[in-house]
This record gives C-alpha cells, structure tokens and sequence, in this order.
C-alpha cells in the first residue's frame, strides 16, 4: 500500500524489512514473501534487540521460547489462526508460565509463575507470537516508566524523554516497531498516557470486560488489561481475541453488553467537560480545540457538558490506590515467593520488614505507608470512605451526562508532548501523577471504555486526543475513535524511520 | 599579598557580593530548590529538617502514628523526605473534604449491580507442587520455613530528631542511606 511517510526520526534500524506496523499490512506481506520461520523469529529478535538498546523497552527477551515448527505450520498454510505469527508483547505484570514475571521490581526479580494470564494465552491460542515482557514503573506505581527496577524506559521519538507510565516498555516497544501490538495494564491512565506520548493508539475497554486474572493487580477496582497498537482497527481485533468471559475471574462479566449507540459521525454527540477546559491549562491543549472544531465540521454536535466532582478525582484516586496497594502488598514477605532478606532472622517481623525495605522501591514503599495511613481507625471514615462516596459522585455524573445530553466525550490525555527525563524527574512519583492522570483517571474510577488516539505531532513529537464512552459501549467508542483517526491519518503521516 | 587574598575571599564569597557564589541546586531529600552557599560537599544541611517538621504539622501526623504505621507496614520511611511525602499526600487528599457527601453511599465495587457468576466445586487442575514451592527461598521437606513468630519489631527511633525539631542532623551524621543512595544502590544491584 503506498503511504507517504515523513520521517520524524531516522535511527540505525535493523536490517530487516519487516512492516511490523499493522496486522492487515503485516499478514498481507507475510503471504506474499515465501519467509522462513527461522529467518522471522530472527527478525523478531533483532527488533527486540533494537528497541531494547533505544529504549529499554523489554525486561526479557522471549523470542528464544518461539516454537518454529509451530511457527513454520502457520506460514505453510497448514493452520491459519487469526493473529498467525503477528509478534506481540506484554507488560511485565501479565504471569507467563515458565517465564519470569518481574513487575520491574526486585521483589519478583526471579519469580516465575505457574501459570499464564488468560489474556496472553487467548493471544498465544490464536496464533500470536509472544516476543518479549516489556519494561514498566515497579508495580505499576507511576506515570513515567522510569521508576522500575531495570531503569527507565525512553521514547523511541526522542529518547532524552519519558515514554509514560506505567505501561512505558509496552509503548516503546509498538513505537519502535519490535512488536505489532502490546498490552498494558490501565488501572488510572497507565495506557492512555503512553500511547499519548509514542503516538499510538491506546485502548482501555470497559471494566469487567477482560478477564484481570494473572494481571498482578495493583488496585482491583480499576485495573484493565489494555492495549497498545499503531491502528484502531487493530485494537479491536486484539480486543475481539482477548476479551469475553472467563471461569478463572468472577469479576469477568458474563452478560452480554447493552446495544450499541449509533456511531455515525453525523448522529453522535460529543461532549468537551468543562472543568477541565480552563485558562491555566490552554497554553497546553490547543489541539484539544481543534479536534472538537473538525468534529463539528464533520457533522458531530458537540456541547459543553459538565462533570462537577471530575476535578476531585485524582484526590479520590489517591486515596483509593494507596489503600489498595496497602493490601496488595501485604502478599510480600519473602516467604513463599519473591525476594526474601538474609539481612534479619530474628522474627518474622524483622525479616518481613527487611525483605520489603530491600525488595520494594521508594515509591512502593510510600504508597503502602500512605494505604495504611487512609485506613487507620481514626482516618478511614474521613478519607477512605470519604474517597469511595466522591466516587460514587463521579460516577453518577458520568452516567448523568451520558443518559442525557451527549454519546461521547472528548478531552486531552496528557498535557501536551512528553516532557524530558530532567523535567519529569523535578517533581516526586507522586506529585508528578497529580498532572500526568488528570484527564484519564475519572475514566478509570467509572470503569467506563477510553481510548488515546494519536493525532498530531508537535514539533518531533506525538500527540494523542481521548475519547471516552458509556460504560459497555466498547464497539461504539472503536467505532467512533475509527472516525476520528481517519480524519487525522497520523499512522500514515507520521512515523519513526524504521 | 593582601591584596591577593582579599580577591581570593572575594571570589569565595566571604564579600557582600558573596550572593554570586551561592549555587542553586536541589535539595536530595525534599526535592525543594535552595540556595546552598558552594560548600565543599554540596550537602542541603539544616534546610530539610526543618521542612519535614513543618510538612508533617500541616497534615497532623504525629511520630507516634510515623512508627505505628511503619509498624501496621512492615515497611519503613527511611528519610524524612518520605515523610515529607506522606504528608503532601495527606493534605491532596483533604481536597476531598470540600464536597458534601451526606446521603451518599460510598462505592467499592463497579460491578455492585451484577450478579457475578459461580463455579461448582470441582477440581479441574492442580498438581503443580514443584512449579509453586521453588519460587521459595528456603523449603524444607516441601514445608516452607520462617523465623520465628509473636516477636515485635524492633524500631529504632531515628526520626525523633526530625519531628520534635531538636539539633538537626548535620552532614557527617547521616543515617544509615538517603533515598537517593539507596536508589543508586539498586539501579547498580
């Protein structure tokens, strides 16, 4: 297919020319070029090589596990599955048997589960072939991926940058083409954010929709396995493997999700949250402006609409994280897994506190710390259940807007292009998500599906708008983002020289 | 000769123009940005323990409550930027006091209208006793081994100095790692 490609970035790519951009694109050259198996998975593993000396997008390097013989089956024609070899990658959270399973931490520095996420093996079933564990904040516990255990990650497009966090590695690894597709985990934005910053497409579908079950879970409530690719079209094939009910996880919906909205540009409502859209931040977003402006000359009605408590929900967020970490953080005491201290035998208490002040990071540490704090006696009735009503009220004026006034939102990710690794690292992990999560953590909070489609480029680097939708309205909301990419085309303008 | 040295003082900063040869730099414990005179080991002193008193005031976390969640935990703070950092995210989260939520029921659940589905009790896989117990440090005879239990941890009170303001630490009497050391550490490790 002939593209016009700018070249944004030219870098020492490796010498192979694989189209690792598309599936469509990918599948359609694999079928013409008579490629053999040995010859691809080398490929794949030169890619991932690249990406991991730009970028320090990979913790480990599983092209070694790719079976050829299965492999060469699939390009003999002898089975075709849907993803056949279309190489992929996961977030060092998702368990993959038999494999090492960090979470960027040294606490589970050698941990290796005995089993796979359901998600990843949905993926392996049909066809897809698993290249690597990608890179991420520790624990998922950040907005830069640069707080992890095996350093941070950069960004393919300038790699004095972040690439966004938590899910960095996934982001870097799609960007600089070592892999067609990745998932992250989105728990308050760790997709959106990322893919933002690389100039991918980042999808979170609704809560209860995939199954979380080998996702090591960082707040239970919110988390979703996400994913990263170049096209919509893409998200949502991957979507249509990975999702649907599962037997291992009962928080996994069985019912099937409600009629879809009309999705035709002409019939759909959009809506610009007005607490959001204030002076400070318009030196930041004046592509949120024009985005709402071509949507109107396509035909959408867009309104201001307005979600009173959505200021309040990083706040909310705050609180409710920290408690959940508090508890999910309790499991690591070097006893049955994980790192254990040699530092203190004395007692358990002693070893278990000295195994987590070696194994945790100080992010980690902090969060557990704070956990605690919001679920003392004396403050759990003003902050952790306070927290939980207020987003009780967000959502509530999630479903308020949606049930009467628009189909859509639309509204930043991030404020603007990545910030370098100096100017991110000025302010603490905390503070600094107080900026980066404040477009797309009352997404998360209502479970509702949300969806980073990148648009434009801002000097050398992407820019992605978001869109979020009713809660279960996932085929819509791809079908909305669908439009919305055509408009800007930027997977066809705009690509790293690889 | 004198005039040498008072041109060496000068360029030292012993002189009213002596502002000139303050450097700007972060200060590793707070991340605050200070003025530090060009001191030899470009250490922020007195500056941070003082914030962390302050910082910990505004949030009404008291030292008793810093040990009793290090405590409840099992972690520790290990610098007074921590706590300088739970006290910030305490005061973001008193934001959240603005809002009335009289009448409302707080929500832990999105999936609280659902009826989630069951499974019948039925053994369908297992098995796998090597896979689970090796990622233990130490097993013995299949067993997993810890030390012994129902002893309190020990805490050594090292953040007294911090919060009821006494004499700051000064440079050379440290505790064991600053944050930013240990990050060092395991960034190498």
């Amino acid at each position: 297919m002939a593209t016009t490609v700018r070249t944004a970035f030219v870098r020492n790519a490796p010498n192979t020319r694989l189209p690792l951009t598309s599936i469509a694109q990918f599948l359609s050259h694999i079928n013409q070029e008579r490629l053999s198996a040995l010859n691809l998975i080398e490929a794949y593993h030169q890619h991932v090589q690249h990406a991991q000396a730009e970028s320090n997008a990979y913790t480990s390097d599983l092209t070694v596990n790719i079976d050829a013989p299965q492999v060469q089956a699939m390009l003999d024609g002898l089975s075709q599955p849907r993803l056949m070899a279309v190489p992929f990658a996961v977030k060092d959270n998702f368990c993959v048997q038999e494999n090492i399973t960090s979470c960027a931490s040294l606490m589970l520095q050698d941990f290796v589960p005995a089993y796979t996420a359901t998600v990843v093996q949905r993926l392996l079933n049909a066809g897809a072939l698993l290249v690597g564990k990608t890179n991420m904040d520790e624990f998922a516990m950040g907005s830069g991926s640069i707080d992890s255990w095996r350093g941070a990650v950069t960004n393919p497009w300038d790699t004095t940058r972040i690439a966004g966090g938590s899910s960095g590695g996934s982001a870097a690894a799609v960007a600089s083409r070592s892999a067609i597709f990745a998932l992250g985990s989105d728990t308050g934005g760790s997709v959106r954010n990322p893919a933002s910053y690389c100039g991918l497409v980042g999808y979170k579908p609704s809560y209860g929709h995939v199954s979380r079950h080998g996702l090591i879970p960082l707040v239970n409530s919110t988390d979703v396995p996400a994913i990263f690719t170049h096209v919509v079209e893409d998200a949502r094939t991957v979507y249509d493997v990975i999702a649907g009910p599962d037997a291992k996880d009962s928080t996994c919906l069985t019912t099937p999700p409600p009629p879809q909205r009309d999705s035709k540009l002409n019939k759909v409502k959009v809506g610009i949250p007005q607490e959001l859209n204030v002076p400070e931040y318009q030196p930041y977003l004046g592509f949120w402006r024009s985005v709402a402006e071509r949507l109107e000359e396509h035909g959408a009605e867009v309104v201001p609409v307005s979600l009173p408590h959505s200021e309040y929900a990083n706040a909310c967020y705050t609180v409710l994280c920290a408690c959940d970490v508090a508890s999910n953080m309790a499991r690591y005491d070097g006893v049955e897994f994980g790192h254990r201290s040699t530092a203190s035998d004395v007692s358990t208490n002693a070893m278990y506190a000295a195994t987590r002040h070696e194994g945790f990071n100080e992010v980690v540490r902090g969060r557990i710390l704070a956990g605690n704090f919001f679920l003392l006696k004396r403050s759990q009735q003003e902050y952790f259940l306070y927290a939980a009503k207020v987003r009780r009220l967000i959502v509530q004026d999630f479903t308020k807007v949606f049930d009467k006034e628009v189909d859509v939102l639309c509204m930043p990710v991030t404020f603007g292009v990545a910030p370098t690794l100096e100017e991110f690292k000025k302010l603490d992990n905390r503070t600094q998500q107080e900026l980066q999560d404040l477009f797309t953590v009352a997404a998360s909070l209502a479970g509702l599906p949300a969806i980073s489609v990148p648009i434009a480029m801002e000097g050398h680097l992407p820019v992605g708008i978001q869109l979020v939708a009713p809660n279960r309205q996932d085929n819509f909301l791809l079908d909305v983002a669908q439009h919305v990419e055509s408009l800007y085309k930027f997977h066809e303008k705009f690509s790293l020289g690889l | 000769m004198l005039k040498s040295f008072v041109l060496q003082m000068a360029r030292r900063g012993f002189l009213a123009s002596s502002m000139r040869e303050t450097r700007r730099q972060k200060c590793s414990e707070c991340f605050k940005e200070v003025y530090q005179w060009k001191n030899k080991d470009n250490r922020p002193t007195e500056h941070c323990e003082i914030n962390v008193a302050e910082e910990a005031k505004r949030a009404n976390l008291s030292l008793e409550t810093i040990y009793h969640l290090e405590n409840l935990s099992l972690v520790d703070f290990s610098s007074g930027a921590a706590i300088a950092r739970l006290a910030s995210a305490i005061r973001y989260a008193d934001r959240l006091k603005d809002i009335d939520v009289s009448g409302v029921e707080p929500l832990f659940s999105l999936l609280e209208n659902e009826t989630l589905p069951l499974r019948e009790d039925e053994i369908t896989e297992g098995q796998q006793k090597e896979d689970v117990i090796r990622n233990a440090k130490v097993t013995f005879e299949d067993f997993y081994v810890a030390p012994p239990g129902n002893i309190a941890l020990e805490q050594d009170k090292k953040y007294d100095s911090f919060l009821n303001n006494e004499s700051p630490l000064n440079a050379g009497q440290q505790k064991e790692l600053s944050s930013v050391e240990l990050k060092k550490v395991r960034r190498q490790a």
